[in-house]
């Protein structure tokens, strides 16, 4: 974690006419290249905040510091050129083609036509669409899915720090959906931009966020911090409720295995075709072939078997589930990981799942005093 | 004396008239234009205003021709300039009425967009809110246009330019045999004006309104 | 010839916010019109009681004459509004149907050609062939009236949600019930609009018909013209026009008040 790049300081927005403010003193703070998801119920105010970033609608009191600035009063125009948006259905312009869509922001900054140009096919390939087939068709011309690219490519094609999105992908169907999360992920990994996202999916907060703020009415923050931590220890009865039922389990999903879970259990080596149920030891063996671990053998009281399994590799795409998933699918007491050339590390025993997962959601980085701050606000309140 | 006779004699009169007509047609509908978009521009955002200008140019348009024509003959006298002044009134509803429309009709996330990427409000009523409002207000303006085309015939009445002089002729010729001729060449004249300006429309909106808007 | 009227909003732009003209409270609807007409005819006699008047300004404008001139004028307006009510409705239903929608550009075409046809040129056309006097006049006005009616109908009638259609057949109703319990309902605000402009057209072209001897309030205006007396000329005009403005008054009220709940 990195300086804080997004500050909003005690942002409040009464709208005219409705006694209940939508957003009542809210801080939050967003460090630079980070993504901080916005999730919460319909209603609670989270749009309005995001829309106060960059001054669509303007606070009614409190402080929005952006890289050090406060810009709560500066030119909203000049503001807003330095911040992309994307919303759902992109928003695009239907007059305009897919290229005059792109290059919106950049003519507002006076670029030269051939850089233009250049810079318009650079983010079209960037977002996964091919300029010379794109380049001038007419946003009516697109699909929902390609809208949306368009319209995350006219966010970045000025290269703004910071990036805005409300329910960017809420309007696609989920096969789409996915698949659009995803790039944006690969996105973000390539160019880390300070991110903030609006959502009301969990799940996609939960994919998406490096850090997770669940907003209740007026946008009072229940919980602000990383995903696995919030899906560990909800702060309170509201976050429980939002996660919903079993909302550990999601935990699994996200926390990797690392080697400190791991044990070591008994191992035999074999020849190939030659797997003898006799030779297990205690209750489940691991099977060695040419140095490579391929099943368990087991030995019930009743019969011993052979399992054959598909070892799982250690490193960042292995997550609990993952482990977890091998050992039900099997019907072994452990999963068996290797190291890139196959070669066994250990096992991640059943038993030691739990305490993995408290483990690691108490977490070795210290939490900010601002996010302590404002879990105890909203608790206050609740 | 037949009808290609009577052209024969008179043809020189009834193509100035056409012209005139034309022209008395195309310069109420500029001016029009430019007073009626100017109009719509400025109220569109507010209700009361929009409501009130939409009212004000349709109690125009109920006045009829002869009367309006009429009534200001005391302050332009005869000729074309109460003529164009009157057709210059009757062409502003449709074109009001539709660039208010037409401009409140522009999705709203659109122009959130547009000034999420840090349009200023000129930038993006010239850039964004006005062209896709702009097959509407065109077809405000093609509205307006063939409403003066029939409009304008009554000028003749006080002394106007136009193809409403043959017709008039027509009338206080009762009796001899051109008298038809004349009002029919009148008629068909007018028609043609017509059918010639809507044409000029089809091809304007093709030319200028934009790929990604038509139908 | 407008295709809508000015308080109908554009039936098409549900998906987007459009802001909604506001609606006039009652008793500014019926009564700010006819209040200010009202008063434009006061003001009127008074200018013209500070005139002196000679002998032929004296003979027309006078309430016998004035009077008279009104009545020739309504009935020209109100017998030819009827028959192009009769007329342009059914009509419209029928040039609304899918099999017969198929010959709407070639439709569309003369539709143009026949709505420049100036009013003014029937009127006289029919003097020259037919003879003068109301009736001819009537028939005039009614052919020049018939079209915007008709192309409103039309229009209308096509703009009701093709969806709204289906579901109605889906959920078993006949074409003929499709037609009665959904479509006309929906049209009512459109085929209204088109007979009050179709009202407020007749009487305009209803004033021109003083040339072809029909009467109406055209001839005050006629006689001012010829005679030369100012006096005379303005009365017509204003009378006309306060005449056209309160018909257009009652139609638009009449189109508020027999709108369909919930539109």
């Amino acid at each position: 974690m990195t300086d804080t790049f997004i500050q909003l300081d005690n942002l409040t927005k009464t709208f005219p006419g409705i006694t209940e403010p939508a957003v009542d003193e809210l801080s939050l703070d967003v460090c630079e290249g980070e993504t901080v998801m916005l999730v919460g119920p319909s209603g609670c105010g989270k749009t309005t905040t995001l829309k106060m970033i960059n001054r669509l609608v303007e606070p009614t009191s409190g402080r929005i510091i952006i890289g050090g600035q406060d810009v709560t009063d500066a030119n909203p125009d000049e503001l807003r050129r330095g911040i992309g948006y994307v919303i759902q259905q992109g928003g695009l312009f239907p007059h305009m083609r897919v290229r005059d869509n792109v290059a919106a922001v950049l003519q507002l900054l006076k670029w030269s036509s051939t850089k233009i140009s250049q810079r318009v096919d650079e983010m079209l390939d960037l977002v996964g669409l091919d300029p010379a087939v794109y380049r001038d068709r007419y946003p009516k011309q697109l699909s929902g899915g390609e809208r949306q690219r368009v319209g995350v490519a006219r966010a970045l094609a000025a290269d703004p720090p910071i990036m805005l999105l409300d329910e960017p992908f809420g309007a696609v169907d989920p096969i789409v959906r996915e698949r659009l999360q995803d790039e944006f992920l690969r996105l973000q990994r390539e160019i880390c931009k300070t991110i903030v996202f609006v959502t009301h999916d969990l799940t996609e907060a939960i994919k998406m966020g490096d850090r997770i703020a669940i907003v209740r009415d007026h946008s009072a923050v229940a919980q602000f911090d990383t995903p696995a931590r919030i899906l560990a220890k909800p702060a309170n009865e509201f976050v429980r409720d939002f996660l919903g039922e079993n909302a550990e389990l999601r935990a699994l999903s996200l926390l990797e295995v690392t080697s400190d879970m791991l044990s070591t259990l008994p191992s035999i080596s074999v020849e190939p075709g030659e797997v003898d149920p006799a030779r297990a030891q205690g209750p489940a063996t691991v099977v060695i072939q040419d140095g490579r671990p391929v099943g368990w053998v087991t030995a019930d009281a009743s019969d011993r078997t052979f399992l054959p399994v598909e070892p799982l590799v250690l490193g960042p795409r292995t997550h609990l589930a993952d482990a977890v998933g091998q050992m039900v699918r099997v019907g072994a007491p452990a999963a068996i990981l290797v190291d890139e050339a196959g070669q066994l590390v250990g096992c991640l025993e059943f038993s030691a799942v739990p305490r993995a997962v408290v483990h690691a959601a108490a977490g070795s980085a210290p939490k900010s005093d601002r996010v302590d701050k404002e879990v105890a606000d909203a608790d206050h309140r609740a | 004396m037949s009808f290609s006779e009577y052209l024969s004699y008179y043809g020189a009169d009834v193509v100035q008239q056409f012209g005139g007509h034309l022209g008395v047609v195309v310069l109420a509908t500029l001016l029009g234009s430019i007073v009626g978009i100017s109009t719509g521009i400025a109220v569109y955002r507010v209700p009361r205003a929009s409501a009130l200008a939409i009212k004000v140019s349709g109690i125009v348009l109920t006045i009829p021709s002869l009367a309006l024509y009429v009534l200001l003959l005391g302050l332009l006298g005869l000729g074309w300039p109460p003529v164009l002044t009157a057709l210059t009134l009757y062409s502003l509803l449709p074109i009001v009425q539709n660039t208010i429309v037409g401009l409140c009709g522009v999705d709203a996330a659109t122009v959130e967009a547009a000034k999420a990427i840090g349009m200023s409000r000129r930038r993006c009523l010239i850039r964004v809110e006005l062209p896709m409002a702009w097959p509407i207000i065109l077809t405000g303006v093609r509205v307006s246009a063939l409403l003066l085309v029939s409009t304008a015939a009554i000028g003749a009445i006080v002394n106007g330019p136009g193809l409403g002089e043959a017709i008039y002729t027509g009338l206080n010729q009762i009796g001899t045999p051109t008298a038809l001729y004349s009002a029919l060449s009148g008629i068909v004249g007018i028609v043609i004006v017509g059918v010639l300006l809507n044409f000029v429309f089809i091809a304007l909106a093709r030319l200028t309104v934009s790929g990604g808007l038509r139908d | 010839m407008l295709t809508t009227a000015p308080d109908v909003p554009l039936a098409s732009s549900e998906s987007s916010q459009i802001r909604r003209l506001p609606r006039e409270g009652t008793f500014r609807l019926l009564f700010t019109t006819p209040i200010v007409l009202l008063a434009g005819a006061v003001a009127l006699y008074l200018w013209v009681q500070t005139r002196e008047l000679d002998s032929v300004e004296q003979r027309i404008l006078n309430s016998t004459q004035l009077g008279l001139a009104l009545r020739q004028h309504l009935v020209l307006v109100g017998a030819s509004t009827a028959v192009v009510l009769l007329i342009a409705v059914p009509l419209g239903i029928v040039l609304s149907r899918p099999s017969v929608r198929r010959i709407a550009p070639i439709v569309n075409a003369l539709v143009v050609g026949a709505q420049s046809i100036p009013s003014f040129g029937l009127i006289v056309l029919f003097a020259l062939t037919l003879g003068f006097g109301a009736q001819y006049a009537i028939y005039a006005l009614i052919i020049s009236a018939l079209l915007p009616v008709l192309s409103n109908t039309v229009a209308g009638l096509e703009e009701i949600d093709l969806e709204l259609k289906e579901a109605a057949s889906g959920i078993g109703m006949t074409r003929g019930q499709v037609l009665r319990r959904v479509e006309l309902p929906l049209a009512v605000p459109v085929v209204l609009a088109g007979l009050r402009t179709a009202i407020v057209w007749n009487v305009g072209t209803a004033t021109v018909a003083a040339f072809a001897g029909a009467g109406g309030l055209g001839t005050v205006i006629t006689v001012g013209l010829i005679q030369n007396r100012d006096v005379v000329t303005v009365v017509g005009g204003m009378l006309t026009a306060f005449l056209a403005i309160l018909l257009d008054h009652f139609a638009r009220v009449a189109q508020e008040l027999l709108k369909p709940k919930g539109l």
